[in-house]
């Protein structure tokens, strides 16, 4: 029964992938070796260089950032009691439930403070002046964005940094031996990490709305998917438009599928093992990262709370006024969530492999994954055209009374899979890859099938990580606000919250962005944090597992 | 069960092999046209007793949600129709569903839209998205606010203004002209929204039509040696003046409306149109109306028109005036109604700013409209957007 399950679950996630991936790269390839869209320039015009530079310095800024704010936390989750850890790294993972322009938003309340003083010291150091936007923006993302390097870091620490923080705390401070002694063994993740980092910001489109930053591609795209709705061939347009970007981030992005096999590890940050020394001076510094990882993950909250009474509601009638207006769009944007974490889920299952399958197999699997990785790289307005293009079509949403486009959120659900999808697929792929052959080798040496291993021997050591990355699919899916706002269903739910809760500030209603962000970030805190929890007994029965041997049936 | 497992997984492989090919047939087929013919409309269908047929309706609406909203529920309960609302975010106002409108063009989904503003409107008629319709309830609406070809109708305007703090700013300290904004006295003290989105592209579009591209590009390249902020949208834009971080932005005025009912010190003047080489006089604001019409092949065509009459209705815009937005109406009896309503101050009066008097000491027209062709401004978009991307976003 549980095969056939997991059968009926790798055809509805290669089913899945075909109708958003696929679509998206079905659409391109049909419109894209045409060539440019009436005498569109191929290379990039001086002005799109001015774009690509303001995108590098803004990526480039986020990831220099984004790196130096997470040290508190992986220090934190490295060097921390077992319980400790947990609540940290449920921490960590916050800013990634919550929407980037929340971060945004606080960033532009504080810059633009009351305070004469603070005014003026911005004014100083040339803060406001409009060149620096891209490195606003980048600063602004860091701060949503560092979690990222701080759980593949912490997760490295694991395998390649512990032993050598143990030496070196021998005669060191925490600090200074985890900073000497544990980041060098370490920096295949530290890439990785900041590899992630440069993609997911280079990418964003918004962000560098807010700060000003008009000149980076995200933004651009914004306008461009305007001239190119114009066009017989929008995708061939926005491709051309696109692709210096996309080419730059790909090259990243294979530096980060050399380094990324650490991200396997992010369900298991939470392990029990006792990798550091309890010390009062490693008390000392455990407590202060937790301190600061605490504060750069919820200082948003703080500003909002300070800013809370500018309003016109007051502070419980701003969680029943944000409520009454915004439960119909919470609803229908935790239903997409969910239904695109399950979908990226079970596309990560459907392309695991083994390496007795057949070689040609694997081939499709893994060009299935470079494609997800590919699609994920575009702007959202690329990826909401293309799905636009064809879940409006007369072919797919006939109109009649009930269709795809108007009547189910699929085309909402299928943007989310394109833009995520690859953070399930590539920790499952790298977790896949590390669990040691034996195991499903003897599966396979006592008759065991395909399928049979695949759920005995490898989906139990797998569960945790895909469902780390599925949980933060559905974070980033109930934030998402580009191609949320473009593909909300017509006859169906009541909109994107991510959508609301960004016209709320730009209102600004202080006061109900805060309960907004509250009441989003408190399920996605208490589902992290339960995740963690139960990963110690995940842990447990996973080890009692391994130790199983057809000899030794445990 | 060994051949079961095995056609399982082939299939989950070929599964996408065998789609692909049709797949791309599929999407090469989803690729608007370029033609600008309207698909056929259907023909009216209300009953016997002037109710739509329907029971559902699509609106595809840039309006702000809040004012919105009153409207369209008010229309759900007179006519028992439902209304599926699509909203546009605050930042890229009209830019997103106008692009869903273009992308949808050969199989649309929406049947009537209503936009803040009236340039993208005006840009969808003539790419063949709006399809006439002239609504009754319209009738007293001028021409200046309707298409020759009845695709679109015009109503309710808000006025483009600088914003500022009166307890900072002295009235003889306001800028006369947009053209004085390149003063030295205006440096690092003034914001504007992003101009390639929502009423400021529009404004700027109708600065290109009004001084022509070479004086607009210096201003531009004067706006950027005055180191002006850019924010993201227009009520960023007053937040920045707000807050103290400059002392004047460009906006709407119900954006300053809105932030005056928070409690905010804030104030607008209305800047006159001359060019910066002052070789003509242009007096007066930029009034820009929201704008709506009907889709071209509206699936729900009985209860789009229905609704588009409810839009459009003297009711409606008095609403609009009476709301935060405060937008003012075209039809001037509308005006002179809320004027004359006791218990409340006169509506002429929201807009009062220091500079309310002609040279001849006259009092200034109520609204005070520059000479604007919206249809040349529209037409000048393109261009407009480009030479901002060239110049003022360098």
């Amino acid at each position: 029964m549980a095969a056939l399950l997991l059968r009926i679950l790798t055809i509805f996630g290669a089913a899945t992938l075909l109708g958003s991936v696929g679509v998206c790269v079905g659409i391109l390839v049909a419109q894209v070796p045409r060539g440019p869209v009436d005498g569109q320039p191929l290379w990039p015009t001086e002005s799109l260089q001015i774009s690509l530079l303001h995108t590098i310095w803004m990526a480039v800024t986020a990831t220099f950032a984004a790196l130096l704010i997470s040290l508190p936390a992986t220090i934190g989750i490295s060097i921390g009691r077992p319980r400790g850890r947990r609540i940290i790294t449920a921490i960590t993972v916050l800013p990634l439930v919550t929407m980037p322009s929340v971060y945004a938003y606080a960033t532009l309340l504080i810059t633009n403070s009351n305070f004469e003083m603070l005014r003026r010291a911005t004014d100083a150091i040339g803060w406001n002046r409009p060149e620096f936007a891209p490195m606003h923006a980048g600063l602004v993302l860091a701060w949503w964005l560092w979690p990222i390097p701080a759980l593949l870091l912490a997760a490295a620490y694991r395998h390649a940094g512990a032993p050598a923080y143990r030496l070196a705390s021998l005669d060191a401070s925490p600090v200074k031996a985890f900073l000497r002694g544990a980041l060098p063994p370490m920096r295949e993740s530290l890439l990785a990490a900041a590899a992630a980092v440069f993609i997911l910001a280079a990418i964003d489109s918004t962000v560098p709305p807010f700060m000003a930053a008009a000149r980076v591609w995200g933004v651009e795209l914004m306008a461009d998917a305007r001239e190119a709705s114009s066009t017989a061939r929008p995708g061939a347009y926005l491709f051309f438009r696109a692709w210096p970007l996309v080419a730059v981030v790909m090259l990243i992005g294979i530096v980060v599928l050399q380094g990324a096999k650490r991200m396997a590890d992010w369900g298991g940050t939470s392990s029990d093992a006792d990798t550091g020394r309890d010390t009062p001076l490693a008390r000392r510094a455990f407590y202060t990262a937790a301190a600061l990882a605490f504060l750069a993950a919820t200082l948003p909250i703080w500003i909002y709370a300070f800013s809370m009474f500018d309003g016109r509601y007051g502070f419980l009638e701003s969680f029943s006024s944000a409520w009454t207006s915004g439960q119909r769009a919470i609803g229908s944007s935790v239903i997409v969530a969910l239904v695109a974490a399950a979908c990226t889920v079970a596309i990560a299952i459907a392309l695991l492999d083994d390496p007795r399958w057949p070689s040609w197999t694997r081939m499709i699997r893994t060009f299935a994954v470079v494609l997800i990785v590919m699609v994920a790289l575009f702007p959202p307005a690329v990826i909401s055209t293309a799905l636009i293009a064809f879940f409006s079509s007369a072919k797919i949403s006939p109109s009649d009374r009930w269709n795809l486009y108007d009547n189910t959120p699929a085309a909402w659900v299928a943007a989310m899979i394109c833009r995520y999808a690859f953070l399930p697929v590539l920790v499952a792929k790298f977790a896949n890859r590390r669990i040691p052959d034996e195991l499903p080798g003897q599966a396979a040496t006592d008759g065991a099938g395909r399928w049979m291993s695949l759920l005995h021997a490898r989906l139990p050591r797998l569960w945790m990580p895909i469902l780390a990355a599925g949980l933060l699919v559905a974070g980033l899916s109930l934030n998402e606000v580009p191609a949320s706002s473009q593909l909300q269903p017509a006859q169906w739910g009541g909109g994107s919250i991510a959508v609301w809760t960004d016209d709320q500030m730009h209102f600004g209603r202080h006061n109900r962005t805060t309960a907004l962000a509250l009441m989003m970030m408190t399920p996605g805190l208490a589902a992290v944090t339960m995740l963690m929890l139960s990963a110690r007994r995940w842990r447990t029965s996973t080890r009692a597992n391994a130790n199983c041997t057809p000899d030794n049936p445990g | 069960m060994k051949t079961t497992a095995r056609l399982t997984s082939h299939l989950s492989c070929t599964i996408f092999t065998a789609l692909v090919i049709p797949l791309v047939g599929l999407t090469g087929g989803c690729s608007p046209s370029n033609s600008t013919t309207p698909p056929t409309t259907a023909p009216s269908s209300d009953d016997s007793n002037g109710k739509p047929t329907d029971a559902a309706v699509i609106i595809y609406c840039s309006i702000d949600r809040e004012f919105a909203e009153p409207i369209l529920a008010d229309f759900e309960k007179s006519s028992g129709v439902r209304v599926h609302r699509q909203y546009d975010t605050e930042a890229g106002k009209t830019t997103g569903l106008v692009n869903r409108l273009l992308a949808e063009r050969e199989n649309p989904r929406a049947d009537v839209w209503w936009s803040s503003e009236i340039f993208g409107t005006m840009q969808l008629a003539d790419q063949g998205i709006l399809a006439p319709f002239r609504p009754e309830s319209a009738t007293e609406i001028p021409d200046r606010y309707r298409d020759s070809s009845d695709r679109w109708t015009a109503f309710g305007l808000r006025g483009r203004v600088i914003a500022y703090d009166p307890k900072r700013v002295s009235a003889a300290d306001l800028p006369k002209r947009w053209a004085d904004l390149t003063d030295a006295r205006f440096k690092r003290r003034f914001a504007l929204a992003d101009p390639r989105f929502g009423t400021t592209r529009g404004h700027m579009a109708t600065l290109y039509q009004l001084w022509g591209p070479e004086q607009l590009s210096n201003w531009y390249e004067d706006l950027r040696a005055n180191e002006f902020r850019r924010a993201d949208g227009n009520s960023l834009a007053v937040l920045l003046v707000t807050r103290g971080t400059v002392d004047f932005a460009a906006t709407d005025t119900d954006d300053v409306i809105v932030a005056r009912e928070r409690g905010n010190s804030i104030a607008m003047c209305f800047p006159d149109h001359d060019p910066p080489d002052g070789s003509r006089q242009i007096p007066g604001s930029l009034w820009i109306p929201c704008s709506a019409g009907l889709v071209s092949g509206a699936r729900h065509r009985s209860a789009a028109e229905s609704l588009l009459n409810h839009i459009l209705s003297v009711e409606t815009e008095r609403q609009l005036a009476l709301s935060d937005s405060k937008n003012v109406p075209v039809r001037a009896s509308i005006t002179a109604a809320l004027d004359a309503e006791p218990g409340r101050p006169p509506f002429s009066n929201t807009f009062a700013n220091p500079d309310d008097t002609l040279p001849d000491g006259r009092a200034k027209p109520f609204p005070y409209e520059a000479k604007v062709d919206y249809a040349e401004a529209a037409a000048v978009l393109s261009a407009s957007d480009r030479l901002v991307v060239d110049v003022l976003l360098r």
